[in-house]
């Protein structure tokens, strides 16, 4: 795994796409590591979902925006981020907003969620680093039968 | 030749109907299947029922044969995807989108979409081209000694046709200089007498209100003698 590679050197600045379950478990998660992270969501209501403490904090910022829109994404500080992350429920959605954020503003770590096996190994090809629950699940559900 | 056509709203619908009456295969695909009994009722049985994000989709609409794929979804993120797909894996020759945020548009040209549509670009300069069609578009006021100055845009018009009229022939009201002309081609020049302006040219200038309003009136009234 490419993320398993990258040696951790301090806090970094996250911007992550989607504040749904995914999301917000990966923020909740970065921060209690010490980093910083900006959440952009179309939906308001979908920042129920993030600890109150952090937000109150300003540990987690969230941004009410559009993850495929270059406006909304500077708006949430993606010319300032060290990772971004789209982590949408339709991978459609994910892989262009990564493509925007890893082609249009050079953002050093993209990763990106694409659920779709086929569509995972073509955007891997493609140099994107990408995440999908799927190809997870059957991973694990392999090991565990053949363990 | 065969197409695919990707979205069987109103647009995928037109272009379908362009490219059969051009004597083309085609193949639609539409994850509605109110749309895709629509287009058969159309154009035959040329439908694909799914989303065009999926691979097998693609293939059943015969991407591995399609010389073009024309992608006319609302959805840019679908659009996208589908013509990298059908690069990707089908090796198709030619893909066309359309894109319905205009600040997609570079990033689809960066990827390899042969042709970007940008929608919301074309319809803005319809109505751009609505407004200038009196031949004068007021551009910012400059206001200066109580003189109400401004500045315009004043596109000369096609009765000038290809023969051109010199710039210091052109009856320019009392209090109006012209300070720029970008010609029809896009290349800005400075103003001389001899310059010869051609249908399509476009004068930046300074005038007064009067002036504006002659200019209007001028333009309106048709071909200069």
């Amino acid at each position: 795994m490419v993320l398993a590679d990258r040696p951790i050197l301090g806090p970094k600045h996250i911007l992550i796409v989607g504040s749904g379950e995914l999301g917000a478990a990966v923020a909740m998660a970065l921060v209690d590591q010490g980093n910083t992270v900006h959440v952009l969501d179309r939906t308001p209501n979908a920042f129920d979902r993030l600890p109150g403490g952090a937000v109150e904090e300003q540990r987690i910022i969230p941004i009410v925006g559009d993850g495929t829109s270059h406006d909304d994404l500077v708006r949430a500080g993606i010319r300032e981020v060290d990772v971004f992350m789209s982590t949408m429920r339709n991978d459609s959605d994910n892989i262009l907003s990564a493509q925007v954020a890893k082609h249009e503003f050079s953002v050093d770590v993209v990763v990106c969620r694409v659920d779709d096996p086929d569509l995972q190994s073509m955007y891997e090809e493609l140099g994107l680093i990408t995440i999908g629950a799927t190809s997870l699940l059957v991973e694990v559900a392999v090991q565990t039968a053949t363990a | 030749m065969h197409v695919i056509v990707v979205g069987a709203d109103r647009l995928g619908q037109a272009v379908a109907r362009w490219l059969v009456a051009g004597g083309h295969e085609i193949a639609i695909i539409d994850s509605r299947r109110s749309r895709c009994i629509a287009v058969d009722q159309a154009f035959g049985s040329v439908s694909v029922l799914g989303s065009s994000v999926d691979r097998s989709i693609l293939a059943q609409a015969g991407a591995s044969r399609a010389e073009m794929l024309i992608a006319t979804d609302e959805d840019d993120g679908a659009n996208l995807v589908t013509c990298q797909i059908a690069k990707q894996r089908f090796d198709v020759p030619t893909t066309i989108s359309v894109v319905n945020r205009s600040d997609h548009v570079d990033l689809f040209n960066v990827l390899g979409v042969d042709v970007v549509v940008d929608v919301p670009d074309l319809i803005l300069n319809q109505i751009q081209e609505g407004f200038t069609s009196h031949g004068i578009t007021h551009l910012k006021p400059l206001p200066a000694d109580g003189m109400e100055r401004s500045l315009v845009s004043i596109h000369v018009p096609a009765a000038y046709g290809s023969d051109g009229l010199r710039l210091d022939a052109f009856p320019f009201p009392d209090g109006t200089l012209p300070s720029l002309v970008v010609t029809r081609d896009g290349v800005p020049r400075l103003p001389s007498g001899d310059f010869k302006l051609r249908a399509g040219d476009e004068i930046i200038a300074v005038t007064t209100a009067q002036g504006e309003d002659e200019l209007r009136d001028l333009l309106a009234s048709g071909p200069l003698a």
